[in-house]
């Protein structure tokens, strides 16, 4: 049971990422079957409430991406925090999904990308 | 040889970190973040660039892009003195932390011998923006937020 609170807005899943749901051996497949139950193609995943991303969070956030992708659900990542900003590109040297300022922001992604 | 009496270390480390906070203050710095345009924002860069001043200059920029929600950001680096591969990795990766807050990252002032230096990193550049001039960057940046300079 994954701890995140979601909603649906303008047609597109909006997930405020806990990320106590990492913890769990299957949280790529529970995401997935969120997104997909919710019958929607676009997601947002709001990392907000998360204080301090790790090397290990952006793989976990990854993984979902690249699950969702292969449902074709497209993802946007939002709510990085600043210092999580400043330190995360020390520990790894890319990432592979689409990122935003805040929700209305990745709403925007969407519509340009 | 005499042993220092323990008042003989402590007034040495006491003078030692003195010195420390003297060269920590003298090395503060503010770093201009200049609002050009509504979202736009010009960070000039000048004089030698290290790590302590890069870090600080990435802070600023991802703090100014949170509270103003900034779009693009220019860093225009034609001011800095040396431009070696350390201090090429340290705009990479400025770019790439303004990319992951989704804001817009155009460095301008790259010349021949920066292009080089960048390109001898073997870091993939294909997603940050980098211009010649400063004017270039401009144009980009304004185009991004739907502007055009155009000639009255």
């Amino acid at each position: 049971m994954l701890k995140s609170n979601y909603s649906i807005i303008d047609e597109c899943l909006i997930v405020d990422l806990d990320i106590v749901d990492f913890n769990l051996h299957n949280f790529t497949y529970l995401f997935s079957t969120l997104a997909v139950e919710s019958k929607q193609t676009k997601v947002i995943l709001n990392l907000e409430s998360i204080e301090v991303i790790t090397s290990r969070d952006i793989e976990n956030i990854e993984k979902i991406v690249s699950i969702l992708k292969l449902n074709g659900i497209d993802t946007v990542v939002c709510g990085i925090n600043p210092y999580s900003a400043s330190v995360i590109f020390s520990f790894i040297d890319n990432i592979n999904f689409y990122t935003a300022l805040d929700i209305r922001g990745a709403f925007d992604t969407f519509s340009t990308k | 040889m005499l042993q220092k009496t323990d008042a003989e270390i402590m007034k040495d480390q006491n003078q030692r970190i003195s010195d420390l906070e003297r060269e920590v203050s003298s090395s503060s710095f503010d770093i201009p973040l200049l609002k050009i345009a509504e979202s736009v924002l010009m960070v000039p860069l000048v004089g030698t660039m290290d790590s302590v001043k890069s870090q600080k200059v990435m802070e600023d920029i991802l703090i100014n892009i949170k509270m103003n929600e900034t779009k693009v950001v220019v860093i225009d680096i034609a001011g800095i003195t040396v431009v070696d591969s350390s201090v090429a990795s340290h705009l990479i990766k400025i770019a790439k932390a303004t990319n992951l807050m989704g804001c817009k990252s155009i460095i301008s002032g790259i010349s021949p011998i920066i292009a080089q230096n960048i390109v001898n990193l073997g870091v993939n550049v294909s997603d940050i923006e980098t211009t010649n001039t400063l004017k270039d960057s401009m144009v980009k940046a304004y185009k991004y937020i739907g502007y055009e300079l155009i000639k009255m």
